[in-house]
């Protein structure tokens, strides 16, 4: 795996090269690159080596120099359930859907009962525009394939990885569940909730957050078999009575939120290993922004802020990782 | 090691054991049958037979079976 922030004809360059490549970028920025292995989406805030920064004019590229063979594919939201139909017998599966579409809602809610999703790693992220196009920018992603971009539906790469390789997919989380916290329940899975249950008892939730005076940078997580997964709090409209989340929270979950994880590069330094060098990432614009890592970095961890990342499954203000090694050596997937 | 009983894969999707050590598919997996069962319990066999299948189709999942 290569991961470096480069112009837009130096990526040019890789593609015509026949590289087999994930990219982040602006629309523009996208829309010069030409035709070739690649699939990719709009964001423009990355964590690069030499620290989190905004840029409009060069991209993010992860090339995927162990891949045997790749297809790229587009999928409407309709034909979503299908993502896994046409991966190889032995890869993985990148993945990137435009935030705020049908389709990121489709995969959000009904992703996990996709006929077997969790058979080989599928790793990506939900793509963005600039913070400060929020509410009038459409979120894009690229088909490099065709070269035609879209506001709905995803974009896979399907990759095949040598003979006794295997991808590893995993999260880095540095959220925890505050066990002092009120364990919180909803009756109804959505991306916003009107009401929910707090230690029990049924409350207009968006009040509730109101009159508690809860730190809405802190996401509510529930515990997955012992991985911690986030949801992230979007906004909190107390006059309407509703709150509406990054991801859906999931009906009979039980959730508590997070005890802050203190100064999020420091402690990221602090309790990650590995060389994200040779492997693909992506992390949440909230860790971004919440996480002031603009300037900063996560060691070797390099790649796009993203509005919402997959590992399987949507995720919040979570870094995902992905990496391949020997088959014998592997211990997750 | 063999694919466990169906008593161990019942007990695994009714609990709330938390799978330490499992990759991260298969604690996702596990959350999600054990979601499902509770919605509607009439399934539960159902997703027995779904973790059973997921733990003969998959070579990376055997060393998880350890954490049932």
């Amino acid at each position: 795996m290569k991961n470096a922030l480069m112009s837009v004809p130096e990526a040019a360059g890789r593609i015509r090269a026949g590289a087999v490549l994930m990219i982040a970028g602006s629309e523009q920025a996208l829309k010069a690159l030409p035709a070739g292995s690649w699939i990719g989406g709009t964001s423009v805030y990355f964590v690069a080596a030499d620290g989190g920064r905004m840029d409009k004019d060069n991209v993010f590229v992860t090339e995927l120099d162990m891949a045997r063979d790749s297809r790229c594919q587009y999928l409407s939201t309709g034909d979503l359930h299908n993502l896994t139909k046409d991966r190889f017998d032995s890869g993985l599966s990148l993945i990137i859907l435009p935030g705020m579409s049908a389709a990121h809602q489709e995969f959000a809610l009904h992703g996990a009962s996709y006929r077997g999703l969790f058979d080989a790693p599928l790793m990506g992220w939900i793509s963005g525009v600039h913070l400060d196009d929020l509410g009038t920018g459409v979120p894009k992603v690229i088909d490099g394939g065709t070269g035609r971009m879209y506001e709905d539906g995803a974009v896979l790469l399907h990759v095949r990885l040598p003979a006794g390789q295997v991808a590893d997919l995993d999260i880095v989380n540095l959220f925890v569940q505050d066990r002092s916290a009120p364990r919180i329940t909803f009756a109804q899975d959505g991306f916003s909730a009107h009401h929910a249950f707090v230690d029990g008892q049924k409350v207009d939730f968006a009040d509730w957050v109101a009159r508690n005076g809860i730190d809405t940078q802190l996401p509510l997580v529930a515990d997955y078999a012992g991985a911690m997964i986030n949801v992230s709090f979007q906004s909190v409209d107390a006059e309407n009575g509703r709150v509406d989340f990054y991801a859906p929270v999931i009906a009979g979950m039980e959730y508590r939120q997070a005890k802050s994880p203190g100064a999020y590069a420091d402690v990221f330094a602090a309790s990650v290993t590995g060389d994200g060098t040779a492997e693909i990432s992506c992390n949440c614009i909230l860790n971004y922004l919440y996480g002031k890592l603009e300037g900063h970095t996560t060691g070797s961890f390099t790649g796009p802020a993203t509005f919402g990342e997959i590992a399987y499954i949507l995720m919040n203000q979570t870094m995902v990782r992905l990496s391949v090694r020997a088959e014998q050596a592997s211990q997750v997937a | 090691m063999t694919t466990p009983s169906d008593d161990v894969l019942t007990r695994t999707i009714l609990g709330d054991k938390e799978l330490k050590g499992a990759s991260l598919a298969t604690r996702i997996l596990v959350t999600h049958l054990r979601r499902e069962a509770s919605v509607d319990p009439a399934c539960l066999q159902d997703k027995v037979t779904e973790l059973r299948a997921f733990f003969a189709k998959n070579p990376f999942a055997v060393n998880d079976l350890r954490t049932l």
